[in-house]
């Protein structure tokens, strides 16, 4: 499997403002990579780095396995980018700005994109000055979509489309990886990103904090267990990997990390009426790398 | 506020001509742009024909840009959304930005009236302190007047550049009826259908015409009071005229960065070349009376003597061809600004984020403004032949072209300098293209009478143009501009293609 896209110490500042720092990153051929951050994390300046708007102040970063900066336009070749909140011609309509982007790209599925038109309900005869947001956002999508291109690098492709559209792109989005298209996502729909990344990286004010798939992630992370007993209440806080036990009558709640065996052969020796324990949810990863307040949002 | 610092600073230099008054009479050849003198022998008469109607000008063109700017500008970007979600109506919001704008002219006007009343303390200086108000005010007007039509055409057009041509336009047609009157004996009536007739006739400095005040603040009020119907009775983003659609055809023409950059320029620029043609025709067709104006002026056979021309009337056709060498220059400007703002705005990251490198997107754009600037040199003469030889002038063709093309060079240099600023500090690069052909007609007019200063003069791209037909063109002269504007763009685009991609 080829490496699509490499970082290597890649980082960026702003005067003294840092927006990303150090980024060691490598996402696979045929992989959807979801990348997520707060506001302001360094997403929007990740990937403004890997399309060679910007240049680093460190680092450098290849993409097919060539330079962003120095071969842009061969890199450009073979992929599509959809921005954040696209800018687009306000005096052009739909169509032409589709027939433009098109050409300029140099390749474009003909039938793909009518159908992509058909599916995300588009209208193109329309200049783009009289398009709602989400018909804006719906346009770039279009755009990058009908390219086919082998890497697709999408920052926060959906905002603003409605919950059908998101539907429909969540669609595309599994035939591209059916295609083995790479897809580099920049997300805050956290639901988007937990139903079809294979892997996603964590971002925290400009530095990486974790990368991996959900399963390792989750993993990593501690694992919440209420148990109810139906007589005495025994002490764990001496088994390995647990921490914040607390009790409340015959009730037991503490978090594990690590391996669940040591936590089990102790609970065996009691008397366990009600054994129950979750996986967090990836909102409750994200918010609890952000100092949450324990994953209720 | 590039208008409030020349108003400002415009008295501050009176002192150094005071005694060179007696010079007047060469001056005569720039009647038809600045109007009739009046009583120019005297300081105050000089003062009031040298200043008035260029400071008119630029006040217009400040005013119209501000007007349809804040009031269109604003509207288009979205951002009076935000500010009419809040309890503010429409109504209230175009009131109030009047209001400010209305505050803005008071400031022109106070500092332009410290400036007049600050030149009566100047040796030689003989009007009133009343006289010197009226002076300022006759200065601004021209801004509060376009402040208000730009106000006005904001409502009824559907961009901001529909707002802005628009209101050029009609600034366009009335600085055109002012030339007409002050063209030929007997036209001096359509003064007093025209504001620049208005702002002529008042002479604040000289026998004052207050009456002419009149229609200025009449203007002003119904353009306001006008504005603000309109603004309570429409959507926002709404208008009464609409903009052309687009082709629904996919495929059209539009199909890659210089193409774009085609359709984006096309319509300012046929609005501009129209425009041009305009001018130049009508500049061409009163050549004859407005020559024989020229030949009756005392000073003149000397002026003749000194630029070495044949004919009045091709000394004559040397001034309107000054007036296309700026208009091209604005011209270029404007087109230049146009480039910043696809960057600053995002929209460029459309075509290079595809295989398109930054420098071919810019190099079409650059092609297509140097391209659209040589038309307008080659329109302005031949539609000034056309119009000359409709009077049977007899300056043959190839002359008047060579001055069309002759009339290019400056803003070409506009564009070099434009993309320099775009690589090495693109936020400034509205300022200095505009900025380039305004220094230079400030320098124009003050420069020519300050001896002993010439490294001033030679600042003003202006000043290193011959003024064909009037004189030959000295193409190496012409040249040399060129290949600094061509080094200039070199450079910045180097360092644009270099640079991070610069958002507003
Ligand atoms: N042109 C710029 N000049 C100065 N600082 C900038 C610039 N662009 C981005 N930054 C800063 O860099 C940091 C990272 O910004 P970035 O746009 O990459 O965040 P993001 O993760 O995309 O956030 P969001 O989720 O809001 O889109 C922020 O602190 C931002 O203020
Ligand atoms: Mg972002």
């Amino acid at each position: 499997m080829a490496t699509i896209i490499e970082t290597r110490g890649l980082s960026k500042t702003y005067g003294s403002q840092l927006a990303l720092r150090d980024l060691d990153l490598d996402v696979e051929e045929g992989e959807i990579l979801g990348y997520l951050g707060p506001n302001g994390a360094g997403k929007t300046t990740t990937i403004r780095l890997l399309l060679g708007l910007i240049a680093p102040t460190a680092g450098g970063a290849t993409v097919f396995g060539l330079d962003v900066t120095r071969d842009a336009p061969e890199v450009h070749r073979r992929l599509a980018y959809v921005p954040g909140e696209a800018s687009l011609w306000p005096g052009l309509s739909g169509a032409e700005t589709l027939a433009l982007l098109g050409r300029v790209h140099g390749y474009v599925d003909e039938a793909y994109r009518d159908e992509l038109i058909e599916r995300f309900d588009f209208d193109p005869s329309k200049k783009v000055r009289s398009y709602s947001k989400g018909n804006r956002q719906k346009l770039s999508l279009i755009a990058a979509l009908m390219t086919r291109a082998e890497l697709l690098m999408l920052d926060e492709p959906t905002a603003g489309l409605d919950p059908l559209m998101e539907q429909t792109f969540r669609e595309c989005m599994r035939e591209s990886k059916r295609a083995r298209q790479t897809v580099f996502l920049s997300s805050h729909i956290l639901s988007e990103v937990e139903a079809l990344c294979d892997r996603v990286a964590i971002l925290r004010a400009g530095e990486l904090l974790q990368i991996g798939t959900l399963a390792e992630l989750r993993h990593l992370s501690a694992l919440t267990v209420h148990v109810t007993f139906g007589g005495a209440v025994p002490n764990v806080a001496d088994v390995p990997g647990v921490s914040g036990v607390s009790v409340e009558g015959q009730r037991l709640s503490c978090e594990l990390t690590g391996p669940i065996q040591p936590l089990l052969e102790r609970l065996t020796r009691y008397d366990v009426r009600e054994l129950l324990s979750a996986k967090p949810s990836l909102e409750e990863l994200f918010l609890s790398h952000y100092g949450g307040d324990g994953g209720t949002a | 506020m590039f208008v409030l610092a020349t108003v400002a600073a415009f008295p501050v230099a009176f002192p150094t001509f005071a005694e060179r008054v007696k010079a007047v009479a060469t001056l005569q050849s720039f009647a038809i742009l600045l109007g009739q003198p009046y009583h120019a022998e005297t300081l105050a008469g000089f003062t009031q024909w040298r200043v008035t109607t260029a400071i008119a000008l630029m006040g217009a063109i400040w005013g119209l840009l501000t007007g349809t700017g804040l009031l269109r500008g604003e509207e288009d970007a979205g951002r009076w959304e935000i500010l009419l979600a809040g309890p503010v109506t429409k109504a209230r919001a175009t009131g109030e930005t009047l209001v400010g704008l209305g505050a803005a002219l008071i400031v022109m006007y106070v500092a332009t009236a410290l400036g007049t009343i600050g030149s009566m303390r100047l040796p030689g200086v003989h009007y009133s302190a009343l006289a010197a108000l009226a002076f300022a005010a006759t200065l601004v007007s021209g801004a509060a007047i376009f402040v208000a039509v730009g106000a006005l055409v904001s409502q009824i057009s559907a961009t901001r550049g529909q707002a802005a041509t628009l209101a050029a336009g009609i600034m366009g047609v009335a600085f055109l009826l002012r030339m007409a009157a002050d063209s030929k004996k007997g036209w001096e009536g359509l003064l007093w259908l025209t504001p620049f007739g208005w702002i002529e006739k008042v002479r604040p400095l000289r026998d004052i015409d207050v009456l002419a005040f009149l229609p200025m603040v009449a203007l002003v009020v119904a353009c306001v009071v006008a504005t603000m119907a309109l603004a309570s009775m429409r959507d926002l983003g709404g208008s009464v005229l609409r903009e052309g659609e687009g082709s629904p055809r996919v495929g059209g023409w539009v199909i890659g960065p210089t193409t774009l950059a085609l359709r984006l320029v096309r319509g300012t620029a046929i609005a501009w070349l129209v425009g041009i043609a305009i001018f130049s025709f009508f500049s061409g067709a009163v050549t004859r009376s407005a020559s024989a104006l020229l030949a009756d002026s005392p000073g003149f056979a000397q002026v003749l003597g000194r630029l070495g021309v044949r004919a009045a009337s091709e000394a004559y056709l040397g001034i309107t061809f000054f007036m296309a060498v700026l208009v091209l220059a604005v011209l270029a400007a404007g087109m230049m600004s146009a480039v910043r703002d696809e960057e600053a705005s995002g929209r460029l990251d459309n075509l290079i984020v595809r295989p398109t490198p930054r420098v071919v997107w810019l190099f079409g754009r650059v092609a297509i403004a140097c391209l659209v600037v040589l038309l307008g040199g080659v329109i302005a003469g031949a539609a000034t032949w056309a119009g000359s030889e409709s009077q049977h002038v007899g300056v043959p063709l190839d002359k008047l072209l060579q001055a069309g093309v002759n009339a290019t060079p400056p803003a070409i240099v506009v564009i070099g300098a434009a993309v320099f600023v775009l690589g090495v500090g693109p936020r400034l690069v509205s300022a200095v293209a505009y900025g380039i052909p305004a220094y230079s007609f400030v320098v124009e007019l003050v420069g020519s009478l300050v001896k002993g200063q010439d490294w001033i003069r030679d600042t003003s791209l202006l000043h290193h143009i011959e003024l064909a037909p009037a004189a030959k063109p000295d193409w190496g002269q012409d040249l040399v501009l060129v290949l600094i504007a061509a080094a200039l763009a070199v450079a910045g685009a180097i360092a644009f293609q270099l640079r991070d991609v610069s958002y507003a």
